[in-house]
């Protein structure tokens, strides 16, 4: 395959968002047990340390995102409990 | 260039923890960039994500090469059909983009990172004693 690679020279204001976005990854890879007990089987959009918007589908989860106005979020899909194959 | 990741929390029906190793990756859309968090996948040939995301990115699904993707189910009535597209991604932890291919499959699709393309790109190591991934860059 050929690879095409392009090294990034973010601006200040982008390595801030990406700081958050960081942190954001790690809040919610701490959510407790009881949280994704809740959203199991569902999208999460996380954005500042907050679940912003969630759904079973993608596109109700787009299109929550796109009503609130939010951008930037982080997408995760929680997998329902159980030991996943693909 | 490498970087490490911290595998992602999940639970079982038992209430077990079960961690897997993710990534996230910034993915440049229409209006916005959104952050995808991709199940790292040795198993998988083709990273795969939903429709909808191709649809947000303004990429015309039909045009890609047609595809059948089959997992563990055998019967031929749980084959997905997918477009494969040609796609960058952001890999903010060591500010590169790179072009990878990926299967857009219609409905709730999981978001995989599979061997095509990323696996060309990185030399990746599960460490399942500390829970986190390794990534490589492969340099030319």
């Amino acid at each position: 395959m050929k690879r095409k690679i392009k090294h990034i020279k973010f601006t200040d204001e982008e390595l801030r968002e990406i700081k958050k976005s960081q942190e954001d990854e790690e809040w919610s890879n701490s959510l407790p047990i009881k949280k994704l007990k809740e959203y199991a089987g569902e999208y999460i959009a996380v954005k500042n340390k907050k679940i912003v918007a969630h759904s079973k589908s993608i596109d109700v989860l787009y299109d929550r995102i796109h009503e609130l106005g939010i951008n930037r979020t982080l997408i995760t899909r929680i997998e329902e409990p159980g030991l996943v194959i693909y | 260039m490498r970087f490490t990741k911290d595998w992602f929390r999940e639970v079982t029906p038992s209430g077990k923890i079960v961690y897997r190793p993710t990534l996230v990756l910034h993915i440049k859309e229409k209006t916005e960039i959104v952050k995808h968090r991709f199940i790292v996948d040795s198993g998988a040939d083709i990273s795969m994500m939903p429709k909808r995301i191709a649809d947000e990115m303004g990429i015309d699904w039909g045009k890609g090469e047609k595809t059948e993707m089959r997992g563990i189910a055998q019967k031929e009535e749980c084959n997905v059909c997918g477009r494969i597209h040609e796609i960058n991604v952001i890999i903010p932890d060591i500010e590169l983009e790179i072009q990878i291919p990926v299967c857009f499959v219609k409905g709730n699709s999981p978001f995989l990172l599979g061997r095509e393309g990323f696996f060309d790109y990185f030399r990746v190591t599960f460490e399942k004693v500390n829970m986190k991934t390794v990534f490589e860059l492969i340099e030319d």
